[in-house]
């Protein structure tokens, strides 16, 4: 027995001096302007213009629960924001805090864009630059409830190339369920990430012309809703950058780069900021189950 | 008459010359007739001398009357004169010493050969001596020991990973009986695969290397295993806080004939059920060994490892909606034949090998009734020939060829429709790659101040749509300042055809691939220049300092999931490095005092195209400076006391330096999106731990030898950072945190043979 004491002191002593982690101090980045962009047809569009935040100070967002409203120290206001194409000038009015929009924008499809932001309450400028795309049209859609499963839905959507140069497209979905998700969202929960993993919930498409056949996209999909009411679908024809952009947004997010915690550079064509401005028309519809 | 005399003296010239005998033969121990590396064979008075190779052979060209003397640390000397009489080959035995002081012979540039004495970058370690050493839980690792060593660094603490003067890990070609390891590591790097029981000689190069090693850039360890006692069979082994180890040996037929078995099981997982915690992990290996010699002049031997990790961690809990399970596997086998041969004319040697090494690693995830599974394999079959021909005392030529078969199985994944949205199914996607290599080297020593060894390698390989071939020059120039100061040049070209392609994360997904016509072979150039200082009271000084020139080295493009990939080749991109930097040991051999203290101040920066917007970085692994003291006092000859303090300047990583917020597709959420700093910009806190032990002897006896060991890795529980830690607060910030793996951990360990 007395032979053993020791090996047991070892053991006890083995699994229980576990250094306390030590703290790391990491620079944070100066703050600066991120933009996204929204063009509902060739004359209407929308501004929004946020803030980068640090990643290790509070800013009262709370990143698991998009419920929050927006943080307004986030929001830049009070900033001058311009297009311009072709010498013709528009300024963008604020409508909201951090909004911006326009009714009245020459949109010429191919034409060049240039937006222009100065930031008057923290002396900083941005500048972005993008072309005015093509219209894609969703000619075909379709969604019914699959008859073996309760919760699971099979959805078909097809268009055609818009051109013979190459092109990239993103296919937007929104769904609204009447049932609320059994799960709370916590990103690191074993259970949230086995349900993200096996419920096919709808992200969003993106396709090159590669994938085409004859010109045509088409594809068949199956999704799970907890009995889905109301549906939407918008396709929009978009840059190579902003394609790259959102492939870069989806890997970051993915379940699997949580695990790897790889480095992705998020593109932006941002001088001096982050986000992307873009003008691309989607072609968008909504509709409820009942229809 | 002027004529006559110097006819004459022309004529005694030449009868003296002709009155040089070779001696060759074999040097064993004689206790248990294992063949000794490293021998010095030397006739001091006409001061030349040799080393015996990795079999024990040597070969020396002196004049008829010499005293031939054979010496080696912790043995008894012994002295042949030479004479016509002699029969060769001669088989000469050497008996240990019956008392020795304890000590470590971890020594540079101690043997006489020429490339000992004068040649850079070579480390060689004495098994029966390092073993006194203080290591993580008492489990005696030679990696461990040299990762002590200047310029050999390890990835993170506790880690067998051997990052040596810039190079990443697949840059060391780790060779066990001449068959590459792919993995030299357990239970994510924190053991390595080598038993220490089975092992004889540990020899690593580091820069000047020698034209018969290629394929791999930065180091070569050449570890070879016991060959058996020849004399009578014994049992040795071990228990430890963390494994058990056994190995048997014994003649088969007397003088002839042996083998040698050795195994060790972990068990950590029951460890951590006696204290109610959990750790599934398991890992076991075995060393096995035939050795043959039917005649003076042959020998064969056939040796084999076999090892495996276990890791199954199941989430099996009632109250969970989703069981989850998942299970990693490691498998590494290898296979040695090899046949040496000494030809009659004595000065040629002939080593042929036949080599199967395979290495596979499994990686499932259930959720449910839903599975995932990825697979990565290599398997190798090689043929070695390698010739050593002492021409002269001034010249010894070696030359040979060798050639390797790989095949390659990447990334084979298979899973439930569930799991295929994200990560696609890949069929055995089966890629084979054919290398080889022919060699020739000269060692020329025309004095005794003035060592030159020139060689050139030519190696290539068919990646089918491709050959790849490369000129690979070696040179070495050492030279005696005085008796007891030298100073020594070399450059050395390399080339590797196969990558272990690394993401930016921790996690062990890494994968072995090969070169491609769009993945090229990665090259280096490596130009090395030291001093040896011989100093009182058995101490020696050397300085090392070192420029490596790498290309076309390989990284994942960003955001690639590692072990998912479908095409590899659009995932990988490629860039250059340099590395530099300057290494410094000073060391005492023997006495009741030994050990050393090194210092490296190193740099490692790579520039990719595809990363970091071209802009060269620095290497994750870029630990700027690295302290070692490691220092033995044996107090009689039963008990030896022994610490290390180990010092290293943190690694790097890429940290997260800001967010935005972006909508997504239907702006009915909003997105967080990272900003990420200079790659490997933050450097981490530096790591430093002392650890202690004590080697208490059995009482001596006739049959039966044991030893306790007991320790402290980690005296006052110093954190090792060896990742990152991303705490997400309630409130949506973050918090980095710098983990570590061990803390203080005690030990004792129990040895015993018989």
């Amino acid at each position: 027995m007395k032979n053993w004491i020791p090996l047991l002191y070892a053991v006890v002593a083995f699994v229980s001096c576990k250094p306390e982690p030590l703290d790391l101090s990491v620079p944070q980045a100066p703050q600066q302007i991120v933009v996204a962009s929204q063009l509902l047809d060739s004359s209407k569009l929308a501004i929004v213009l946020t803030r980068t935040f640090n990643a290790t100070e509070s800013k009262g967002i709370t990143l698991a629960d998009s419920s929050q409203p927006f943080p307004e120290e986030l929001l830049v206001g009070n900033a001058l924001v311009f297009v311009e194409s072709n010498g013709i000038q528009i300024q963008l009015e604020e409508i909201s805090k951090g909004v911006y929009a326009t009714l009245i924008l020459p949109g010429i499809i191919g034409n060049t864009y240039t937006l222009t932001v100065k930031d008057i309450e923290k002396g900083q400028d941005i500048v972005s630059q993008t072309q005015m795309f093509t219209k894609a049209i969703l000619d075909t859609f379709s969604i019914a409830k699959t008859p073996d499963a309760t919760n699971t839905y099979q959805l078909y959507y097809a268009f055609d190339d818009v051109g013979p140069e190459e092109n990239w497209y993103v296919v937007n979905f929104y769904t609204q369920d009447l049932a609320r998700d059994t799960l709370p969202k916590k990103p690191g929960d074993l259970d949230y990430i086995a349900k993200r993993l096996l419920e096919q919930r709808l992200d969003f498409d993106l396709i090159s012309d590669k994938q085409m056949v004859n010109g045509r996209y088409s594809i068949t999909k199956q999704f799970t809703s907890n009995q889905l009411d109301t549906f939407g679908i918008a396709l929009t024809h978009i840059s190579k950058g902003y394609y790259d952009f959102l492939t870069a947004q989806r890997k970051y997010n993915s379940v699997a780069n949580k695990l790897r915690g790889e480095i992705i550079n998020i593109p932006t064509n941002v001088q001096k900021g982050y986000g992307f401005f873009a003008l691309q028309i989607p072609d968008a519809y909504f509709m409820t189950m009942e229809q | 008459m002027k004529i006559l005399f110097n006819a004459i003296l022309l004529l005694l010239a030449y009868n003296i010359h002709a009155q040089n005998i070779t001696v060759s033969g074999n040097i064993i121990d004689a206790q248990t007739g294992e063949s000794l590396i490293g021998v010095s064979v030397s006739c001091p008075e006409e001061l030349k001398g040799t080393l015996t190779d990795a079999f024990g052979y040597f070969s020396i060209d002196v004049p008829s009357g010499c005293l031939l003397t054979c010496s080696y640390i912790g043995y008894e000397s012994t002295t042949i004169k030479v004479s016509r009489q002699l029969i060769m080959p001669l088989k000469i035995t050497l008996t240990e010493k019956k008392v020795s002081i304890q000590e470590v012979v971890v020594y540079g540039n101690t043997g006489t050969t020429p490339l000992e004495k004068w040649g850079t970058g070579i480390t060689k370690i004495d098994m029966k001596q390092a073993n006194t050493l203080p290591v993580l839980g008492g489990e005696r690792d030679v990696v461990k020991i040299l990762q002590l060593m200047p310029g050999i660094k390890k990835e993170h603490d506790g880690s067998t990973g051997m990052l040596v003067r810039g190079g990443a890990g697949d840059q060391n070609l780790v060779l066990l009986d001449d068959a590459p390891v792919y993995n030299a590591s357990h239970l994510v790097g924190i053991f390595s695969v080598f038993n220490n029981d089975a092992i004889k000689d540990v020899t690593m190069q580091k820069g000047g290397f020698t034209a018969n090693y290629g394929g791999r850039l930065s180091s070569v360890l050449d570890i070879r295993t016991k060959d058996g006692n020849m004399h009578k069979h014994m049992v040795s082994g071990g228990v430890g806080l963390l494994s058990a180890r056994a190995s048997i040996e014994g003649p088969i037929i007397k003088e002839k004939a042996s083998y040698i078995v050795s195994a060790r099981r972990t068990y950590i997982d029951q460890m951590y059920k006696l204290v109610r915690s959990d750790l599934p992990f398991y890992f076991y290996d075995i060393n096995a060994k035939l050795s043959y010699k039917p005649t003076a002049y042959d020998q064969f031997f056939v040796s084999g490892y076999l090892g495996k990790d276990v890791l199954d961690y199941e989430n099996q809990k009632p109250d969970r909606i989703y069981q989850t399970d998942f299970s990693n596997r490691l498998y590494n086998r290898t296979a040695t034949f090899r046949w040496n041969h000494n030809y009659e004319g004595q000065k040629l040697f002939q080593h042929s090998s036949l080599v199967h090494t395979q290495y596979r690693f499994n990686l499932t995830n259930r959720i449910n009734q839903y599975e995932w599974k990825t697979t990565s394999t290599i398997h190798d079959y090689m043929a070695k020939l390698h010739y050593d021909y002492y021409i002269n005392n001034r010249n010894h030529l070696q030359f040979g060829a060798e050639f390797t078969h790989h095949i390659f199985n990447p990334n084979q994944s298979v899973g439930s429709p569930a799991f295929t949205d994200f990560i696609a199914n890949t069929p055995s996607n089966r890629i084979t790659l054919n290398e080889g290599a022919v060699f020739i080297q000269n060692d020329y020593q025309p004095n005794a101040k003035l060592f030159i060894q020139y060689g050139l390698r030519l190696s290539g390989a068919d990646a089918h749509e491709k050959l790849y071939t490369n000129w690979e020059p070696r040179a070495q120039v050492g030279y005696s300042l005085t008796s007891k100061q030298s100073v020594k040049l070399a450059y050395a070209r390399m080339a590797q055809y196969m990558h272990l392609v690394t993401g930016a994360s921790t996690l062990p997904s890494d994968v072995w691939y090969p070169v491609t016509d769009a993945i090229k072979p990665k090259l280096a150039d490596q130009l090395t220049a030291g001093y040896t200082l011989q100093l009182p009271a058995n101490c020696q000084f050397q300085a090392e300092a070192y420029y490596k020139w790498l290309e076309h080295v390989s990284e994942f493009k960003e955001g690639t999931i590692g072990f998912s990939q479908t095409d590899f080749e659009k995932d990988i991109t490629q860039g250059q490095s340099r590395a530099y930097g300057i290494e410094l040991l000073l060391q005492r051999k023997s006495g009741k005092w030994n050990g050393w203290v090194g210092y490296t101040l190193a740099y490692s920066k790579s520039q990719f195209d595809d990363l970091n917007n071209g802009e060269w970085f620095y290497a994750r692994f870029d630990r700027r400076h690295d302290v070692s003291f490691v220092g033995n006092y044996a107090l009689n000859n039963r008990i030896t006391f022994s610490a290390v303090f180990a010092y290293a300047s943190g690694s790097r990583f890429t940290p997260i330096i800001g967010q935005y917020l972006v909508p997504n597709g239907n702006y009915t959420d909003a997105i967080p999106l990272p900003i990420y700093g200079k790659r490997n910009g933050i450097v981490l806190s530096p790591s430093h731990r002392l650890d202690i032990s004590v080697t208490i002897k059995g009482k001596q006896r006739e049959k039966f030898a044991s030893e306790w060991q007991i320790g402290v890795y980690n005296v006052y529980n110093r954190t090792q950072p060896y990742r990152i830690r991303m705490d997400v607060q309630p409130n949506g910030s973050i918090q980095y945190k710098q983990v570590g793996l061990f803390g203080c951990i005690p030990s004792v360990s129990y040895h015993f043979n018989f």
